[in-house]
């Protein structure tokens, strides 16, 4: 279900984890410390035809993102409004994989992504209640360098952050129907509205019939596009690695570390702009080491001041 | 922790008609260019290096080698490559290409599968290479006789994922290479760490085992220069034990622990793979010397340990390469 790794000799194996491990002074294959980062990369609006799009590589990890909107009809509690992810792992990113492999684990992601990112994004009314925008978010991993989940979710919150709203101009009409049916040439009457009465509501309105014409809408070009709103406080995933029998955890794993340590703590954090505070939006433990009870709360608070860092540095260069 | 750039759209993302020009020139190619204005190159360009489509010279005269082909009667490229002439045979070398091996390479390999008295290995060529039983020395000296239960515990020697150096010994029909590790420098990696580079970037030399010694870490670091692009960045071990002296340790060969290493000795060995790391990404050509130099030039800038920052990169390039990617 994971992402595929390389493959090491043991001895490699053990040089990684005896390095990462070093109680006292830790080391890693490229001399960073065990909480730095790669420099991450991030462009905005690298499809001219998408809503917003983004591409972000962290060290040798790339990924492309677009997001397309598409209107559907839905009211607010049927949630018909949420958007839909689509993963796409490129066969490049892992020249040795099989393709079935690589199918199941685009699905897997993607299934992280709809259920961690996806519910943090409010939704888009056209008409409330009934139009919305929905975002199709397509993520595509170009080439992978480890640290795979934490690039998608960053691209993924950085074409959100792109992502550009038309203005909508609501048209509706409200007519008076008062009058007998069929009655006067050249009046609207009820009879030639027939083909378009789906679309139109009758109500009661102090014992007149007021007949109020199908809210249509329409792209309001006078206007710029607006960015989405929020889109300061969007998730983002931090990606605790845990050494085997070690208490240290690093951040930013390569390929190489994730196949000598594959058990990680991945924590979503959203945040909130009145608050300025974090809130888990998802956590999830892969790899088969199990954590103790008691370190958990260590963890997610360490997670807590990495992923304040990360939306600090991510939100200083948003498109504008 | 974080550093974050944004970086504008590049010029194809954005479809943009404004192309910066961002063509950096190495100072190999400033030469080349000036060199062989009389010899080839019928191209727009005139000089001995050339791109797909681009003519190279008549075809009554020359005959077409790898990497041309022949259109009514001109020779021309099908690569992006130097042109290379042997007599009135003409081919291009590509810039980019898997490793092609030679016999004699030195190379480091990872076993990919173990088969009736062989060993499958993954040398970054085309075709995966193949270590016969026959060709390696096992524990006991190198006069020792191979028997039937050696074929039966081959794992025991090499499995699957283990890291090898050997040198390429001959080729088999289909062009796969046969390798040997019969020679006591060769055999199973440990203590180290593994760096992909470009093939093209590795010359063959006298020697690929190099010693950087101290104070590169506390017994130096031993650099192994893999002709396919595999370079091997481990521990710096005794001259006896680098030339499988006296003090060779034929019992120790095929082990898969690791000695213990010393913070600093790891930390040195991140080093230089930093340092072999980034001088590969701009395309220059790995030597011992070079690789020391860069490591001197560290040590006299008094540069703290860790990654280097985009403007010492910078720096360490011109002053030691004589290159400048400023642009």
């Amino acid at each position: 279900m994971s992402l595929p790794v390389p493959t090491l000799s043991p001895s490699e194996t053990s040089y990684i984890i005896s390095s990462l491990s070093d109680p006292v002074q830790p080391t890693r294959s490229d001399s960073r410390t065990l909480l730095d980062s790669r420099s991450i990369d991030v462009s905005y609006g690298i499809f001219p035809h998408a809503n917003g799009s983004s591409r972000v590589s962290i060290g040798g990890t790339e990924v492309v993102a677009g997001i397309k909107l598409e209107v559907v009809d839905s009211l607010e509690q049927q949630k018909g409004w949420r958007g839909k992810v689509e993963v796409d792992i490129t066969p490049q990113a892992f020249p040795s994989a099989q393709p079935n492999n690589l199918s199941t684990t685009s699905a897997y992601l993607s299934s992280i992504l709809q259920s961690h990112f996806i519910p943090s994004i409010a939704p888009l009314p056209i008409i409330p209640n009934q139009k919305y925008f929905q975002p199709h978010l397509h993520l595509t991993l170009i080439s992978s360098d480890g640290n795979v989940l934490s690039a998608l979710v960053l691209a993924a919150r950085s074409a959100f952050s792109d992502l550009r709203l038309p203005k909508i101009k609501i048209i509706s009409w409200v007519g008076e129907n008062g009058e007998t049916e069929g009655e006067g040439e050249g009046v609207i009457g009820k009879g030639d509205l027939s083909g378009i009465k789906a679309a139109i509501k009758s109500k009661s309105k102090r014992g007149r019939n007021i007949t109020k014409g199908g809210e249509d809408w329409d792209l309001d070009l006078s206007e710029d596009l607006v960015y989405m709103e929020g889109r300061e406080g969007l998730p983002v995933l931090i990606t605790l690695n845990l050494v085997p029998n070690s208490p240290n955890i690093f951040l930013d794993a390569t390929a190489q570390e994730e196949s000598a340590c594959p058990s990680k703590l991945h924590l979503f954090f959203s945040s909130s702009l009145k608050e300025q505070q974090l809130k888990i939006c998802g956590i999830r433990l892969e790899g088969g080491q199990s954590i103790d009870s008691s370190r958990i709360k260590g963890l997610i608070d360490e997670g807590a001041r990495i992923a304040g860092e990360l939306i600090q540095g991510v939100n200083g260069n948003l498109p504008q | 922790m974080f550093t974050i750039k944004t970086i504008p759209p590049s010029s194809t993302q954005s479809f943009s008609d404004d192309i910066p020009s961002t063509h950096r020139k190495h100072q190999a190619e400033l030469d080349a260019m000036d060199l062989d204005e009389d010899e080839f190159g019928a191209g727009p360009s005139r000089r001995n290096i050339v791109t797909p489509g681009e003519m190279i010279t008549s075809s009554k005269e020359y005959m077409r080698g790898h990497g041309t082909y022949v259109e009514e009667t001109n020779v021309i490229s099908s690569v992006t490559g130097t042109i290379e002439r042997v007599n009135k045979l003409i081919s291009v070398k590509p810039v980019r290409s898997k490793y092609v091996p030679e016999v004699g390479d030195l190379v480091i390999g990872r076993i990919v599968e173990v088969g009736p008295q062989r060993w499958r290995v993954d040398a970054n060529g085309r075709q995966d290479a193949v270590l016969m039983l026959s060709s390696v020395n096992l524990p006991g000296g190198v006069q020792r006789r191979k028997i039937e239960s050696d074929a039966l515990k081959m794992r025991e020697f090499l499995a699957e994922g283990d890291l090898l150096v050997a040198e390429v010994q001959a080729f088999f029909g289909d062009g796969a290479m046969s390798l040997h590790t019969r020679s006591l420098k060769y055999g199973k990696l440990r203590n180290g760490q593994l760096l992909t580079v470009p093939a093209q970037l590795i010359r063959r030399l006298k020697s690929h085992f190099h010693h950087i010694p101290p104070p590169c870490g506390p017994t130096g670091v031993d650099v192994i220069l893999g002709l396919n692009g595999y370079v091997w960045v481990s521990n710096g071990t005794s001259q006896e034990k680098r030339e499988g002296g006296e003090g060779f340790d034929s019992e120790g060969v095929y082990s898969d622990k690791n000695d213990d290493i010393p913070p600093e000795g790891r930390q040195a060995i991140s080093t230089i793979s930093n340092l072999i790391k980034l001088l590969a990404e701009q395309g220059i050509p790995l030597t011992d010397t070079l690789i020391e130099e860069s490591y001197n030039w560290l040590n006299q800038n008094q540069l703290p340990s860790g990654p280097l920052a985009e403007p010492e990169k910078e720096r360490m390039l011109a002053e030691v390469v004589g290159i400048d990617v400023s642009a």
